[in-house]
């Protein structure tokens, strides 16, 4: 049992929250549908996205209604963050860390892309957590300004080093360089945390920790060739099952199949399950193996931090479902693929 | 004595005139802006149907935000270095607006200064870079005990040799790893938070090891030519260096000195108006624009808004209509500004405190502001500790400590003082002034039925304050009533227990209990009677509104879940009116304490015995009673004003009056 006094409060608002997630029903019903605009009008219906999906005018502005669909998110999360206090308070603030680094790597692959970075700003959601001004980022011209700009916050010492390398390689540096700092600031921060809520939040954190190393060590070798000791100084050592020592057989590892099969032969087998050599079943399985091990934690857990780390990744998946939902129907996907390419396991 | 009435001011005028009227706008600290686009949406914004107004109305369906896209942080940048480099303290001056100007020519006189001090802007910046580089440089005293010459070291043809610097926590990476990188590396000491390390590769693997290093984000530090001898050597160059260039920046700041003389005037000019122009900036968010026209909108006080007008208009072709609150719709509301006599504007701080009224609400400042000095003065009687209170306060007020905190301490020292006077204690000793006033003016056993001391009495002092409290709590039911009746709220208004049931039920029980112990002659069948139908009154509350004003369905729940719920309501109403009176007890109970306390430490004085002794506890005693007491009392204060009164009357969910303005200017 966790601490009544911190968490009675967030976790009925969470309750009701998750109430407004939808559920098997719903995903059953949304996965028979034809068009997009039969999901969205499914939307409408339910209440938790009733004022959200606008579906105003002729002509559905699917862009639109995605916008709105993630900004909606962002702003739950943000509000969930007035019942947090002192340390928790800090490590919530933490966790929003991660829409900034999504958002520099949406500027950065903006950029590599050579597109035009002010069609951007309706895409960015500026929180009270944030540290930068995503209005101010929109103004720079060039990788490198942009870079520049972001002088005087933690992201430039980490992002610096890559503008000479070549523009492939570039954004995959940058991007592990990223994470690592969120994750290794996560990790420092649960550290000092000394009740129910560091036993529960370190498993989780590592366990999502061997899955990113695993990933980078996977792509590193796959896409990028990175040799071994820099794969090795990129991943975390913090990890839950995965240590050092495994880390390293793994990071040495010089051939693909060989990792495939010595990554098959951990705890984390199950991440080629589906298809071998498809990524997006390795982030699938990746996905649904947190959410469970989570939901887990949460049961075994109550009162602590775990319910609102829960729910967080339940409205993300939500929402990254419906966006896949749009798309599958707008190429008219076969039912059965549909499924298969949904974080929620539809039966 | 109020919440200020408020007008919607809607303007509309030539874009031409755009930056001058905000100027305007904005130095007038008379206007809290709205959004005019929102008002304009909203249907609001409207403009009369006259023939002189016709093209800004026909303009108006085209309307849209006001875009700008004026980046002036690099003229930002260049100004504050401008000040930082004369060492200005800039202040915005209203004289400054007094001439006509455009931003541009603003812009243009910061660059023509920059300009002209760019020289020795750019030496200064450069021996900042060359002092930052040096700095780092001085890594090689890590390396003192070695003997070697590093210019050696470093032109070897097979290998390369770097230094830098890396977290702890990455060094350690490297050396966890050590067996399979490609580099000597050696680790030589803690360097400005960080680990330096020397590292030694091949020249065949130095990309292999670049890499490495990168992915532990190492920094390379740059060896100057100082560095290619012996590393002490190196050191004792370095350090020279250091010096001269300090010598260096120390001059080039003597010499700003004398730019400032010359140009300090024209930046601290430009930064008046660069201030104005980001102000500007701000406003325009809010304003809607067409091809000719600008829009904007924002409250204004009632009775300031025919002077506004003037001063908007003048030499400037406006069109500007004012609308009662009543024609404005629901969603925007207007602010509060309240207006209070000197007396008690001190208090709006506290009334903030619990919530700004909202634009309907009395304002509560002058009941809380009489009703809390009255409280704090009861509770806190002593002349001479209410002087020093008001003394200090004026100190604070005088120091810029604080103003409106130290303009409360005033009043209340001057409460306390007064009080402290009837309760004859002057600095805790008791008969001081009635002694002083009997031998002033001659009159034997003044002191008997002028002064009334609280310890000698107890009863009178703690009836009277039960007494007072009822009084307060009369006011505030009256003030309840008003308020729920401005708002129309019929239910509580009338029927509510803080309404005019619960105002009559309170009354009723007071008669009855003062016939009871015979202070009136009356029957007290009618009293009971009327209790009876009060609280038949409060019970059936919400049908009954519902009922008057047709409302359906006359229950917002189950009818038998209604019943229960006001029965025990009832019984609420019933204990909070008896804990309530009861609670102004401890106004008369801490005016007892007050005493209490002294004696004790008059106990203590007698105990020690000797002058010094006296003396010492004169002091202690008062510095404690005035801080702890003190402080206790305000806190209690407080409490009665915000719980027994404001929960009854006051719901304080306004939003305060803002009117766009510089903060912080200099008026000529």
């Amino acid at each position: 049992m966790g601490d009544v006094r911190r968490f009675a409060a967030v976790n009925t608002k969470i309750k009701a929250m998750e109430g407004l997630l939808l559920d098997d029903g719903a995903y059953q019903a949304l996965v028979t549908l034809n068009e997009p605009e039969e999901i969205l009008q499914y939307l409408k219906k339910t209440s938790g996205y009733s004022s959200i999906v606008e579906l105003s005018g002729n002509e559905i502005d699917i862009d639109g209604e995605e916008r709105r669909l993630r900004g909606d998110l962002i702003e739950k999360y943000e509000r969930l963050g007035h019942y947090f206090a002192d340390h928790y308070k800090k490590f919530y603030k933490t966790m929003f860390m991660r829409f900034e680094i999504e958002d520099i790597k949406l500027f950065l692959r903006t950029f590599l892309r050579k597109e035009d970075v002010g069609f951007l700003k309706e895409h960015l959601f500026q929180t009270r957590y944030h540290q930068l001004d995503l209005e101010q980022l929109t103004k720079a011209n060039s990788i490198e300004s942009f870079v520049e700009s972001l002088k005087g916050t933690p992201y430039y010492n980490l992002i610096k080093y890559y503008l000479e390398e070549d523009p492939e390689k570039m954004m995959f540096y940058m991007e592990m360089s990223l994470d690592h700092y969120y994750f290794n600031t996560l990790h420092k921060q649960l550290s000092e945390f000394s009740n129910e809520d560091k036993k529960s939040l370190l498993a989780a954190l590592g366990q999502n920790v061997d899955l990113q190393n695993l990933q980078w060590i996977y792509r590193g070798l796959k896409y990028y060739d990175l040799s071994s000791e820099e794969l090795l100084n990129y991943t975390l050592h913090v990890g839950y099952y995965l240590k050092y020592k495994d880390l390293k057989e793994l990071c040495y590892t010089r051939d693909i199949d060989q990792l495939v099969a010595r990554i098959q032969n951990t705890k984390y087998g199950f991440l080629f399950k589906g298809d071998k050599h498809n990524e997006i079943f390795f982030e699938l399985n990746m996905e649904r193996y947190l959410l469970k091990l989570m939901t887990e934690l949460k049961r075994k857990h109550p009162m602590t931090f775990m319910d609102t780390i829960v729910y967080m990744h339940r409205k993300e998946y939500e929402i990254r479902d419906i966006f896949t939902l749009l798309e599958a129907k707008r190429y008219h996907a076969p039912i059965e693929d549909v499924k298969r390419f949904l974080v929620h396991i539809v039966v | 004595m109020a919440v200020k009435k408020m007008v919607m001011m809607n303007l509309v005028a030539g874009l031409d005139d755009l930056d001058a009227l905000l100027k305007r706008i904005i130095l007038s600290e008379q206007v809290h802006i709205v959004n005019a686009i929102e008002e304009i949406d909203d249907s609001n914004f409207t403009l009369s149907m006259v023939e002189e107004n016709a093209d800004e109305i026909l303009d108006m369906c085209a309307i849209q935000p006001l875009e700008s896209n004026v980046d002036f942080r690099k003229t930002q940048e260049k100004l504050d270095g401008l000040i930082e480099l004369m060492q200005i303290k800039p202040r915005v001056r209203t004289r400054d607006f007094d001439v006509v100007y455009s931003f541009d020519e603003v812009v243009s006189e910061i660059e023509t200064v920059y300009r002209g001090l760019s020289d020795l802007n750019a030496r200064r910046e450069q021996y900042l870079l060359e002092l930052e580089k040096l700095k780092q440089m001085r890594v090689m005293e890590l390396l003192d005990r070695v003997d070697i010459d590093m210019g050696l070291l470093y032109k070897s043809k097979n290998f390369t040799l770097t230094l830098g610097t890396v977290t702890n926590e990455n060094r350690k990476k490297l050396v966890q790893n050590y067996e399979n990188i490609s580099a000597a590396v050696m680790h030589l000491g803690s360097f400005n938070n960080e680990e330096a390390i020397l590292v030694v590769t091949p020249i065949d693997l130095k990309t292999e090891t670049d890499r490495i290093l990168r992915s532990v984000h190492y920094t390379p530090i740059e060896l100057k030519s100082e560095c290619m001898q012996t590393p002490q050597r190196c050191i004792a160059e370095v350090n020279k260096h250091i010096q001269q260039i300090e010598y260096e920046l120390k001059k080039i700041e003597k010499e700003s000195q004398k730019y400032k003389s010359t140009y300090g005037e024209d930046i601290s000019r430009c930064y008046s108006r660069f201030i104005m122009e980001s102000t500007v900036m701000k406003l325009k968010e809010n304003i809607g624009m067409t091809r000719q026209f600008f829009y904007c909108s924002g409250w204004v006080a009632e009775d300031e808004s025919e002077q506004l007008v003037e001063t908007l208009s003048d030499g400037i072709n406006i069109i500007v209509e004012f609308k009662p609150v009543s024609d404005v719709a629901d969603t925007i509301r207007p602010p509060t500004q309240l207006k209070n006599h000197p007396l008690v504007a001190p208090f709006e701080t506290l009334v903030d405190m619990y919530g700004i009224p909202s634009y309907e609400e009395l304002d509560p400042t002058t009941f809380l502001g009489l009703s809390y000095m009255l409280l704090f003065g009861a509770m806190f009687g002593d002349l001479g500790q209410g002087l020093t209170l008001a003394l200090a306060g004026m100190l604070m007020v005088r120091k810029g400590l604080g103003e409106s905190y130290g303009k409360l301490l005033t009043r209340l020292g001057f409460s306390s003082s007064l009080f402290g006077f009837f309760y004859d204690s002057f600095f805790g000793y008791e008969s001081v002034i009635s002694g002083f006033a009997e031998r002033v003016t001659g009159i034997e056993g003044l002191s008997e039925f002028f002064f009334i001391r609280p310890i000698e009495n107890i009863n009178t002092i703690l009836t009277v304050s039960i007494g007072l409290g009822i009084l307060l709590l009369l006011i505030s039911l009256i003030y309840s009533i008003v308020n729920k009746m401005r708002i129309k709220d019929y239910q509580e208004g009338l029927f509510g227990r803080n309404g005019l049931s619960g105002l009559l039920l309170y009354i009723s029980l007071l008669l009855i209990v003062a016939s009871k112990i015979g202070l009136v002659a009356l029957g007290a069948f009618p009293l009971i009677v009327i209790s009876i139908i009060c609280v038949g009154l409060i019970i059936v509350r919400e049908p009954l509104a519902n009922l008057m004003t047709g409302n359906k369905p006359l229950y917002h729940e189950e009818v038998s879940a209604y019943y229960v719920e006001s029965g025990f309501d009832i019984l609420e109403t019933f204990l909070s009116m008896l804990s309530n009176s009861v609670s102004f007890i401890r106004v008369g109970a801490f005016a007892l304490n007050h005493v209490g306390l002294f004696i004790a430490f008059h106990t203590m004085a007698e105990i020690i015995g000797n002058v010094a002794g006296n003396v010492l506890m004169f002091i202690i005693g008062n510095v404690l009673v005035i801080c702890l007491e003190g402080l206790i009392v305000f806190i209690q204060g407080l409490r009665l004003v915000y719980y027994e009164m404001f929960s009854k009357y006051y719901t304080g969910a306004g939003n305060a009056f803002e009117a766009v303005r510089i903060a912080s200017i200099e008026r000529a």
